[in-house]
């Protein structure tokens, strides 16, 4: 894939296996964004999410690792992400990760990634 | 020299003028002091909140309680009002013949035409025939894709009906593009077995076949007579990105109007009005039958219900019995309410006619000579009944720089609208009118469909902005502000309210401008037509034109548009109006407490 794509990068830590994020991505493949995945040694989710922003051209980059979801945009220092939420807290609240990631990019109205 | 404090107890605000007086000078006024009132208006528990702006007063002007010779006290207003709102027309869909809905992601794009069939069904579909997919909420989106690719090239597909938000994402796997419809939440009372058509319109788009009768009559080859029976549906389908229709025996789409009952008005003559027919006409019919002394409205009727509950909320406020409470004046709006679709299935909504109505009655005259009384014995002052409360908002908006005789004043409350206007020769007419600030917020949350009136009140009060990205907001006016936090989540695309406390994120889905244009013109609708029908009522002629200045006064001339909804109005009559600056430093805030200190004077 060409790095020149807008889309919403995504990085994950090598020890997160694929099915755990499966629900992430959907939030974003039903929003209609493209994202490009990455796995990375790095283990903070907090620096995953912060470089996977300044790589995209959207601006808006998630980091996965030690059980975290983090989203934050380019333009948040690493320790200051805008959402961050537990992974694999349910089907529903891992899609609605995803969906908010790309629901930034589409300026639209974010969802309670934390509410039931 | 004597010192005199002037109170005036609002519904909402106790204000004090305090003043120093000496025979033969102007009053000098010390201080001024404005708290919350303390219970309803002409009640023992007001004397609390007079207590708490009197020290206020006092500690600002460096005086003790002891000092004061005389308080004056305003004889309240003797009107309150209230509203209520009423439905009169009323959407209902039978069979479950259509869906028709804006979900933010349905899938696919185009018109598929097929019988309906539940996806766990498809084994048993014909070949040849062609089918629309209905789906719960059991079957995952990898399955619901897998089943249908598995039947491709023997069973026509040709749309699906879903119940979770996965519509791209079962379009992202099927094999044959299809148009599909989600979040569908009452998927179980899709009839099956029936010929139904699905359209999902381009991003940006909106439906046009579904939504236009001889489309659906070319869909499901209809007769002209079947044709005209589906207007209803396709009326109720425009503005949609995505919707259904299912052709079912009996299925059908009705408005229906729900019959509201008529209103009586007994004034010097007596006249019955149909609601059903508007408020143009019964506001027409309410002013021919000249001062209202009742208005009634039809038994076991909506209005006779709603004009019930005013009297019920009146008896309480007033401690009589609702049977004797006279309404003695009435405004009627038309308004457009969203309401839920009866037999809807994905929670539509439709907008149905409703009449709003604020009504006023008058209230016991004695009640502020008990108050009076009460405080006198408790503060160990003397405490008297100033004159009438309208008299004493002239006399206080008189102080308005640039203000002169003949003056109207317009009070805007919450409840109610009074005006007075004082003549050349010193003669005083005042009236009171339904309909206020409280009238303002009914309109605004039903026509927005708010569920709290606290939203509505939010939105009556502060301008709006819309939340663009993580560091700016732009302005109703268009400007843009920025910030050196990012904004939180909550707020993030919203269209919020500039609460003085921090932004409220509002539950709409209506762009911002559709939002302001519903205030403006709740506010429109009961300010102007009430300052228009008040000056009418004062005007020594019975024409706005003849009155030469109005001061605008009361809680709602705090409002940062009403006042220039109002003095725009009245410029089209050649009226000068704003709003008042009492004593040139009190803004529209308190005329009565300084009318009262002022009347004094004048009487010795």
């Amino acid at each position: 894939m060409s790095n020149d794509r807008p889309s919403i990068r995504l990085r994950i830590n090598d020890r997160v296996d694929q099915a755990s994020i499966a629900e992430v991505l959907h939030g974003i493949e039903e929003e209609g964004v493209p994202v490009e995945l990455t796995r990375h040694a790095e283990l903070n989710p907090l620096l995953l999410a912060h470089e996977a922003s300044l790589e995209s051209r959207l601006g808006i980059g998630i980091g996965i690792s030690l059980e975290y979801v983090v989203i934050t945009t380019e333009k948040l220092p690493a320790g200051r992400p805008y959402l961050a939420a537990v992974l694999n807290r349910s089907d529903s609240s891992d899609r609605k990760a995803g969906a908010n990631a790309a629901r930034l990019v589409k300026r639209m109205p974010l969802s309670d990634m934390n509410a039931e | 020299m004597a010192l005199i404090a002037g109170i005036d107890i609002g519904n909402a605000t106790t204000e004090v003028a305090l003043a120093e007086l000496s025979a033969g000078a102007t009053p000098v006024f010390v201080a001024s002091s404005i708290v919350a009132t303390t219970g309803i208006k002409g009640t023992a528990q007001n004397t609390q909140g007079v207590f708490q702006a009197l020290t206020v007063a006092l500690e600002a002007a460096g005086r003790s309680l002891a000092e004061i010779d005389l308080i004056r006290i305003n004889e309240a207003a003797p009107v309150i009002g209230d509203v209520a709102m009423e439905t009169i027309s009323e959407t209902i869909i039978t069979e479950s013949t259509m869906i028709g809905h804006n979900p933010t992601t349905p899938g696919g794009l185009g018109i598929g035409v097929g019988t309906t069939i539940e996806i766990g069904n498809l084994g048993r579909a014909v070949a040849g025939t062609p089918y629309i997919v209905v789906v719960d909420r059991s079957y995952t989106f990898d399955d619901v894709a897998s089943r249908i690719n598995a039947v491709n090239g023997a069973i026509d597909v040709t749309g699906a009906i879903l119940q979770r938000d996965d519509g791209v994402l079962i379009h992202n796997r099927l094999a044959r593009k299809i148009p599909i419809v989600d979040e569908v939440s009452l998927i179980e009372k899709v009839p099956i077995g029936m010929l139904a058509a699905i359209e999902v319109a381009e991003v940006g788009r909106i439906i046009e076949t579904l939504a236009n009768p001889y489309g659906i009559a070319t869909l499901f080859d209809l007769t002209p007579d079947e044709t005209a029976s589906v207007v209803p549906m396709a009326r109720s389908l425009v503005g949609n990105r995505s919707a259904v229709v299912i052709k079912t025996p009996k299925g059908d789409v009705t408005e229906r109007r729900i019959p509201a009952g008529w209103l009586q008005f007994i004034g010097d003559r007596t006249a019955e009005v149909d609601v059903d027919r508007g408020a143009e006409e019964i506001m027409r019919v309410a002013g021919n039958v000249g001062p209202i002394r009742n208005v009634r409205g039809e038994p076991g009727t909506n209005v006779g219900g709603m004009m019930e509950k005013v009297r019920v909320v009146m008896g309480r406020l007033t401690d009589r019995d609702p049977a004797g409470i006279e309404v003695t004046d009435l405004l009627a709006v038309d308004t457009q309410v969203p309401q839920k679709v009866t037999g809807g299935l994905a929670g539509e909504f439709s907008l149905e006619a409703a009449v709003g109505i604020a009504a006023m009655v008058k209230a016991d005259r004695l009640q502020m000579q008990r108050l009076a009384h009460d405080m006198t014995v408790q503060f160990g002052i003397p405490v008297e009944v100033g004159g009438v409360e309208a008299d004493m908002a002239v006399r206080g908006a008189l102080t308005t720089p640039g203000s002169s005789i003949p003056i109207a004043i317009l009070d805007m409350g919450a409840g109610s609208t009074d005006a007075c206007v004082l003549r050349g020769d010193g003669v005083a007419h005042s009236i009171h009118l339904a309909g206020a600030g409280n009238m303002v917020t009914l309109l605004i949350q039903s026509e927005l469909g708010l569920e709290s009136s606290e939203d509505a009140e939010n939105v009556k009060r502060y301008p709006l902005a819309r939340v663009e990205t993580l560091f700016n907001i732009r302005h109703e006016d268009g400007t843009v502000e920025f910030f050196d936090n990012p904004l939180p989540p909550h707020v993030f695309a919203r269209t919020v309210v500039l609460h003085p406390e921090g932004m409220i994120p509002l539950p709409l889905r209506q762009p911002l401008e559709v939002i302001r244009q519903v205030r403006i013109r709740a506010k429109q609708r009961v300010f102007v037509t009430n300052a228009l029908r008040a000056l009418c009522a004062v005007s020594p002629t019975s024409n706005v034109r003849d009155i030469a200045h109005v001061v605008l006064v009361g809680g709602s001339a705090l409002d940062f548009e009403i006042p220039q909804l109002v003095t725009k109005a009245l410029g089209e009559y050649r009226v000068v109006a704003g709003r008042a600056n009492i004593r040139g430093t009190e803004g529209p805030r308190n005329a009565v407490a300084t009318g009262l200190v002022l009347a004094w004077e004048e009487q010795r």
